[in-house]
């Protein structure tokens, strides 16, 4: 195979350790990223000498310099010694997706063994100081023209991205109250999830407006937490205690600056660069799992996959496609939007889990592959992963 | 009444210094490079598109909407008296795409629309670029 390395796709995911996530106190996100890292090790039955990597994700703390933000001391706080790979990774959203693909890589190289992926934050406060609507990044520069302006979260800039698909397409607030309602079915069958009470679209309709036109039900959940990804050759994978969950494709995208990334974002890219490695096509996904910070980023990174025509995403994913029964299934445990918020870990965690078979009243019949996204920045930065049953 | 917080003040850099101290005397200004006639606003000396060093030269600040959003409550204080504000993505006649706040009826703004660079040194340390109708 040209341009990459022949056993790349031997790779699985071995172990998954999620702790107690979202309004969980008196942890910092180094505690949670210690006890991610065991629950995973519990998970996988691997032992922590087995761990020769090490890739680290900080959230909003580490962006915000918050103290014991998830950082390079985590080897440390994990007694972990003589390491083959250790990296704080950052691509924002799209970090999670970024690292199973540097592990994956590793492990099928045979250059490490097992490599554990972190990720960690925990912003919120329960006497705030700073909530995570206000506690901006001021930046230097060109960036803090952001805050002077009065864009002042991410729900500001998506705002303005949702405006420009709008006006393009002709896409409504409704439309994405679909997929806001979609996605909280999922929710109620997951007892990890933050939101569970089911809403309408007219319950999206009457939440408040955070920036026209996202509405309150347009919008991720904040959480305090940590996921931990074990990574494996699928050899050693097949010897353990959970059925291996392959990482059989990859790819990333990353517009940066180009002028329409808002509406045609990273997604096409990294889509068709990882369905191409794992030899699939978009047809044979059972199920999506898409970074949903806004119900907009569900719907463009569908679309930019291809899963209807470009601008269609409206009325295609409308009438419960995406939901529990409908024939697209996607962020099947309530995605960012009502479960929990954990950047690009999300999507990952419940992907191992229903490829696993583990999702109990919400398993989805037909889980063999998945299709991953990860969205970083303001749609700056892209990165996918194909997952799959090791069949 | 004005609020007794401010704004979150720009952060001059080396690199935007030249565009600040522009600012402060009402004139706005963009990256030029001599080398490859371009314009950019990255802030950072250099030209993206060819790496030649870019000089500030003055713009008249003419740009076409992109797109908005409104901002109807903020608890970030210093804005609360500008609620509900539009902020608006908008691209310059000569290329760079800037987002900044509307100085002007939140309800007016309409993608597609003339807007131009204003000042406003009312809310902050530094003087700060707004959109203005046009």
């Amino acid at each position: 195979m040209s341009g990459t390395l022949q056993n790349s796709h031997l790779a699985a995911v071995a172990g998954l350790g999620m702790t107690e996530m979202g309004r969980v106190y008196g942890q910092t996100a180094m505690d949670f990223a210690v006890q991610a890292v065991g629950l995973a090790l519990d998970d996988s039955g691997m032992d922590k000498n087995d761990i020769d990597g090490l890739l680290i994700s900080g959230g909003l703390c580490s962006y915000l310099n918050m103290p014991d933000a998830v950082s390079m001391h985590l080897q440390k706080a994990l007694g972990l010694q003589d390491l083959k790979l250790v990296n704080e990774v950052n691509a924002y959203g799209a970090t999670a997706a970024a690292m199973l693909q540097l592990a994956a890589l590793t492990c099928a190289a045979g250059q490490t063994d097992a490599v554990v992926c972190v990720f960690a934050d925990a912003p919120l406060q329960e006497k705030p100081t700073a909530g995570y609507g206000t506690a901006i990044n001021v930046g230097t520069g060109v960036e803090s023209l952001n805050g002077a302006s009065g864009i002042l979260n991410a729900a500001t800039q998506f705002a303005m991205a949702t405006r420009q698909h709008m006006e393009k397409y002709g896409t409504t607030s409704e439309h994405l109250a679909e997929i806001a309602v979609a996605t909280r079915a999922w929710a109620a069958m997951n007892p990890l999830a933050q939101k569970r009470d089911p809403i309408t679209v007219a319950d999206h309709q009457n939440s408040r407006m955070i920036a026209d036109p996202l509405h309150l039900l347009d919008c991720c959940v904040v959480s305090n937490g940590g996921i931990a990804v074990i990574v494996t050759s699928l050899e050693r994978a097949r010897d353990l205690k959970q059925p291996p969950v392959r990482i059989l494709g990859w790819g990333q995208g990353h517009p940066g600056e180009r002028e329409d990334r808002m509406i045609h974002t990273g997604a096409k890219m990294s889509g068709q660069q990882a369905l191409q490695m794992a030899g699939t096509k978009l047809s044979d996904i059972d199920i999506r799992q898409i970074y949903d910070c806004f119900t907009y980023t569900t719907l463009v990174t569908l679309e930019d996959y291809g899963f209807c025509a470009k601008g269609e995403g409206g009325e295609a994913f409308a009438n419960n496609r995406l939901g529990p029964g409908g024939d697209l299934p996607t962020n099947t445990g309530g995605g960012q939007l009502s479960s929990y918020y954990m950047w690009g870990m999300t999507p990952i965690s419940e992907a191992v889990i229903q490829t696993r078979g583990q999702a109990g009243e919400r398993q989805v019949p037909n889980h063999d592959l998945t299709l991953v996204s990860g969205n970083g920045g303001v749609l700056q930065y892209h990165a996918s992963l194909v997952l799959g049953a090791d069949t | 009444m004005a609020s007794d917080e401010k704004r979150p003040s720009p952060i001059r850099t080396d690199g935007t210094a030249g565009f600040f101290e522009a600012a402060k005397h009402g004139e706005f200004s963009l990256q030029y490079c001599g080398q490859c006639e371009q314009f950019s606003f990255t802030g950072y000396k250099y030209c993206p598109h060819c790496y030649a060093t870019t000089d500030w030269r003055p713009s008249e600040g003419i740009a076409t909407v992109k797109s908005f959003a409104i901002v109807p409550e903020s608890s970030l204080g210093g804005f609360k008296e500008l609620l509900p504000y539009a902020v608006v993505n908008a691209v310059l006649s000569e290329g760079p795409i800037l987002s900044l706040r509307y100085d002007g009826e939140a309800a007016d703004v309409a993608i597609g629309q003339k807007v131009k660079i204003a000042f406003d040194d009312s809310g902050s340390d530094e003087t700060t670029p707004v959109w203005a109708p046009l």
